[in-house]
């Protein structure tokens, strides 16, 4: 509970009490890093002009879009492979040890160093920079994200303030070498602040997901160059996204050239120079964060993205115009403030709202795409043209032009795209290929605003739904005047996102009209009813709340537990001894609404409630609604003492879903009790099939070690399963790993038992002429094994290799195109294991039935058999299928040899083998059935 | 009585059946009923609300409408199939021709055996689907 001060201040900064905290660390994480990289920045450009000059500008900037493409593929690979959390410890003590080594070697004035500096401090600041997002990702979910991190991004803003002054009068104080061992200082206080994050108790989600890493979301997705480049020329509005990106770029490093080769005339010494960056930093953070402040979001609102886009190519065009006209230090000095303290305010919020209508997979690829290739080939462009620029001795005013130029153009297609955005809003919203829950932020400009308020007329209730989960985090007065109409729509859907809505910003006036909702049919316009009449402070909220807990109404007690459930952290105080044993009592017609609310009340209350005790009662009702609210409760609960009773639950289809988000819940800790059941045979088949799927959404190493543990199953339904919960997790949690030992043994095992299916397959006794129509069954039985086998060969090279690469070429076997296949193999042929490859290939190509028998007796040393020796092998196997039909076989062909074979499985746990076997050993050996029979 | 093989066998010429594997047809299998019944007993009647599909192992049936014979179920073949997947009352009423030996799928229990089974539900979209391509020309 914060204080009425700490509510002040989080409601000015429109922070929540849950974020707090973390957003204030990772807000401090921002400070430090950019602060240290403003610092840098100052001390290798000052160093730089001053040892090496100004002339050699360009050749740097084509060695750093050399260099950042080498780390950056470097950086992807370590990157996949480790947490988060040791991603950026190991970043940060390369980092420092670095900043020692740098501030050593500089006493010796080697050149190489200065372009060595200068290198590395551009892909420090692009790492750290974007190890910070990464952590923001991880740490906050796309809607918290909504609320925080504007908060986050000033930090950075005030870093740029700290390290600017730190420059002006740390040069002077340390001498510009010293500021490095500042930097080392700063590097240092990150691994505070992210140690920090990492023990605060955050949601569990972002917990696990930064000791683990949850690479797959946040992550751009693989995608080969000219595919993207296909998707961005496929849209006019990517195009011009990406044209306008390009040009930034280039101008950018125009401007940095200007300034650089005037401060490098307008001082004399390193120290001066470096402060003078340094105050230059400090203006340009100043002003960004004003304008931040005070600006930006009005402006969107106000006008627009067409209009937010344009403030920065104007006030460039408008100082590149100054700076052509006079050229001096003061008039390149504001260009770069123009450019600092616009690009990192309004427009980095318009471009960022130029995304919006990019389906969210789209835009992961082509914004990877665009940060690492638009942005290094834009250097190495503007690098090559300075090159022709200095070889030429264009004059400052004269480069002045040529960034008009590109100015005018960059105007062009500021002023072009705000139609196609539109555009592709508006089919957005058609097709809803923006997702709600991944938008990460809020539609704060006017005229999305504008077309999204429209689509709440539609007469298509998903539409509207839509329309209303995409204004959640955007509410505003415009937003709102529309919101009361909904409250009569026929969707229920509608009625509560709407009601939820109007109570973020609850309007007396409307008050009437929701009490009439508290008698709605559907219990989540009941619970947004209850929520948006219960406001006001604390003390009145659980006044309010407990007169409707008082209620004599079910419906309105039960909207009141969800309300609580959905809204107030706590609620001991209300759900007490009295009031759930008064539920646990009502008998007669209300019987069932009494208990269906008392089992949601248990959720509110902590495991070590001693009115925890009637939780596994409740779930035993013979009600449903009852005990799926009694398994939610427990799921919330997360009590051990009712894990048997829900895992039980998994067996009822109208429960199972229920039953797997509750046990999801409870997390790695209960791993083990699930491998217990998966492998038990005693337990229902309908429970043991449901665990491979909920361990594989626990998706920790524990669960993933249970899976592996339990691929061995003598039910082919339930193992495929297992390895297919396998490759989801393989595909979801990249970090979890698997022993390739233990995948290349299952792999050779599962290579034998398909030859040794195939040879059967082959052999006389079976796929000659058939005897009975059950001979075809077990070929095609066999077939559908061999298949299976197949399937599962590539499932478990799946989690060793790539899971799309295997995928592509278990499809690509499956092809009827020839060259698909080659293909599919040739791929094969270079990517696995030299003892791998030699078993598995000479299996899949299309030799012919001769030398595959050849081929597989050479493998694995099987002979054909005979048609009693094949039923036998299979009477005797694991697979209860296969054994089920030889025994039918065994039985209407009358071979007798078999019958001690099948009469030792007419005890069998598998009732198809146990039932056939009675059957076919009364038809063998009738006495000896007779006897079995009793 | 059938085994669960023999009832494989049966169930393997029911078209909506025809893309699952034989062990799925085992699990189909294993809630299906025999059910025999006498000459000229009524199996279902016009305008009843569907709740089961049939498939002849011995005898015919007869499925007619307003007294007009529409066609004869002989042995291996299955009538009132979209009982499975549609409770819209008979639009038939199926009679025996003779004495009959009879599979028998209720939908409630092949609802909860897909439940279990979504194996089984796949092979039944991809035989759907297969029809439809082939109903449409594609």
């Amino acid at each position: 509970m914060s204080s009425l001060p700490q509510q002040w201040i989080l409601r000015l900064l429109k922070l929540r009490e849950e974020d707090a905290v973390r957003a204030l660390l990772l807000s401090s994480y921002f400070l430090l890093i950019i602060a240290c990289y403003i610092t840098t920045k100052s001390v290798r450009d000052s160093l730089f002009l001053k040892h090496i000059g100004p002339e050699q500008l360009p050749y740097v900037y084509i060695l750093i879009a050399l260099v950042a493409s080498v780390v950056s593929s470097l950086y992807t690979k370590v990157s996949s492979r480790i947490s988060i959390r040791q991603l950026i410890n190991t970043s940060s003590l390369i980092a420092i040890v670095h900043l020692f080594v740098f501030w050593w070697l500089l006493q010796f004035n080697w050149s190489w160093m200065f372009y060595a500096l200068y290198v590395w401090v551009s892909i420090f600041g692009a790492i750290m920079s974007s190890q910070g997002w990464l952590l923001a990702h991880y740490v906050f979910n796309p809607r918290e994200a909504k609320r925080v991190f504007a908060f986050i991004g000033a930090g950075g803003i005030l870093g740029s303030i700290l390290g600017g002054y730190l420059t002006q009068f740390g040069a002077r104080w340390f001498g510009t070498e010293g500021l490095l061992l500042c930097c080392m200082a700063f590097v240092g206080a990150t691994l505070l602040v992210l140690h920090g994050i990492t023990k605060e108790e955050f949601n569990g989600e972002a917990e696990e997901n930064l000791t683990r890493g949850k690479r797959a979301k946040v992550e751009p997705e693989a995608g080969t160059t000219w595919h993207v480049v296909g998707m961005i020329r496929s849209s006019r509005h990517l195009t011009m996204l990406t044209a306008i990106l390009g040009i930034t770029v280039i101008v950018e490093s125009f401007i940095d050239f200007e300034l650089k080769v005037l401060s490098d005339q307008a001082f004399e010494t390193t120290d001066d120079l470096t402060a003078f960056f340094g105050i230059l930093f400090a203006y340009w953070g100043i002003l960004a964060l004003f304008f931040q402040l005070f600006f930006t979001s009005r402006i969107l609102q106000r006008f627009g993205v067409g209009i937010s886009i344009l403030f920065l190519p104007v006030a460039l065009f408008g100082g590149s115009m100054i700076l052509a006209l006079a050229p001096s230090l003061m008039s390149v000095a504001f260009l770069k403030i123009s450019d600092g303290s616009f690009r990192y305010s309004i427009h980095k919020s318009g471009m960022e709202l130029l995304y919006l209508p990019v389906p969210m997979k789209l835009k992961t690829q082509v914004k990877s795409f665009i940060d690492m290739m638009v942005d290094r080939s834009g250097r190495g462009v503007a690098g090559i043209i300075l090159l022709f620029a200095s070889a030429w001795a264009l004059s400052i005013e004269q480069l002045s032009m040529i960034v008009c130029g590109l100015l005018t153009l960059w105007l062009f297609l500021a002023i072009s795209i705000k139609r196609e955005y539109l555009n592709s809003f508006r089919v957005a919203l058609e097709k809803k290929s923006i997702d709600p829950d991944l938008l990460s932020i809020s539609i704060s400009d006017s005229a999305s605003l504008e077309a999204v308020i429209n689509v709440l007329n539609s007469p298509d209730e998903r539409q509207v739904v839509y329309a209303l989960e995409l204004l959640k985090d955007t509410i505003n007065v415009s937003v709102l005047n529309h919101l009361p109409p909904l409250l009569d729509h026929s969707s229920p859907r509608v009625r509560s996102l709407a009601l939820e809505l109007l109570a973020s910003e609850p309007n007396p006036t409307l008050e009437v009209r929701v009490q009439g909702l508290l008698t709605d049919s559907d219990l989540p316009v009941r619970t947004e009813a209850v929520h948006f009449l219960c406001q006001g402070s604390e003390s009145l909220v659980l006044d309010k709340i407990q007169g409707y807990l008082n209620s004599e109404d079910y419906a309105v007690l039960g909207a009141a537990i969800q309300c609580l459930a959905k809204y107030q952290s706590t609620a001991e105080a209300l759900i007490n001894e009295r009031f759930v044993t008064n539920l646990m009592t009502v008998e007669g017609p209300q019987r069932q609404a009494a208990r269906a609310s008392a089992a949601s009340a248990l959720g509110l209350l902590t495991a070590l409630s001693p009115l925890q005790r009637y939780l596994p009662v409740l779930l035993q009702e013979p009600s449903t609604e009852v005990v799926r609210n009694a398994i939610q409760s427990a799921g919330r609960v997360r009590s051990r003492e009712v894990l048997p009773l829900l895992i039980l639950r998994l067996a009822d289809r109208r429960l199972r879903s229920d039953a797997r988000k509750a046990l999801v819940e409870y997390g790695a800790k209960i791993t083990g009790i699930l491998y217990d059941y998966l492998n038990n045979c005693t337990a229902p088949m309908a429970v043991r099939a449901n665990i491979p799927k909920l361990l594989s959404e626990i998706g920790s190493q524990e669960a993933a070690d249970a899976l592996m543990h339990s691929i061995d199953q003598t039910d082919q339904f339930l193992g495929y399963r297992v390895i297919k919960a396998l490759n989801r997790t393989r595909i979801q949690h990249a970090e979890i790993s698997f022993s390739e030992r233990t995948l290349d043994s299952l792999v050779v095992e599962e290579i034998r038992d398909y030859c040794r299916l195939g040879l059967m397959l082959q052999s006389e006794g079976l796929c000659g002429k058939p005897k009975h129509e059950g001979f075809s069954l077990l070929n095609q039985a066999l077939r559908e094994r061999m298949d299976k086998k197949l399937e599962r060969i590539f499932r478990l090279l799946g989690l060793r290799y790539s899971s799309q690469d295997m995928a592509s070429a278990y499809n690509g076997i499956h092809s009827r195109k020839s060259h698909v296949r080659a293909g599919a193999i040739e791929f094969l042929d270079n990517l696995l294991l030299p003892d791998l490859k030699q078993l598995l290939l000479p299996l899949l190509e299309d030799v012919g039935v001769d030398a595959f028998v050849q081929k597989a007796n050479q493998l694995v040393g099987f002979q054909p058999k005979s048609q009693t020796l094949n039923l036998r092998e299979l009477i005797k196997g694991r697979d209860p299928w296969l054994k089920t039909i030889a025994i039918y076989l065994a039985g209407r062909l009358r071979i007798k040899e078999l019958a001690d074979n099948v009469k030792a499985c007419v005890h069998a746990e598998d009732p198809f083998v146990g039932q056939t076997a009675l059957w076919s050993l009364e038809r063998l050996n009738p006495s000896q059935a007779g006897g079995m029979k009793g | 009585m059938l085994t669960i093989v023999d009832k494989v066998l049966f169930l393997q010429a029911v078209e909506i059946f025809n893309r699952a594997t034989s062990e799925e047809l085992a699990l189909i299998g294993s809630i299906a009923k025999e059910v025999e019944k006498p000459k000229g007993a009524t199996l279902f009647s016009e305008d009843e609300s569907a709740d089961a599909m049939y498939l002849v192992v011995k005898g015919r049936v007869s499925l007619h409408k307003d007294g007009q014979e529409i066609m004869v179920a002989r042995e291996k073949e299955a009538f009132g199939t979209w009982a499975l997947f549609d409770t819209e009352p008979r639009i038939m009423t199926a009679s025996a021709l003779e004495e009959v030996h009879l599979l028998k799928i209720e939908q409630d229990e092949f609802y909860d055996l897909l439940s279990d089974h979504v194996e089984i539900t796949q092979s039944i979209f991809k035989a759907l689907v297969q029809k439809v391509r082939r109903l449409v020309g594609g």
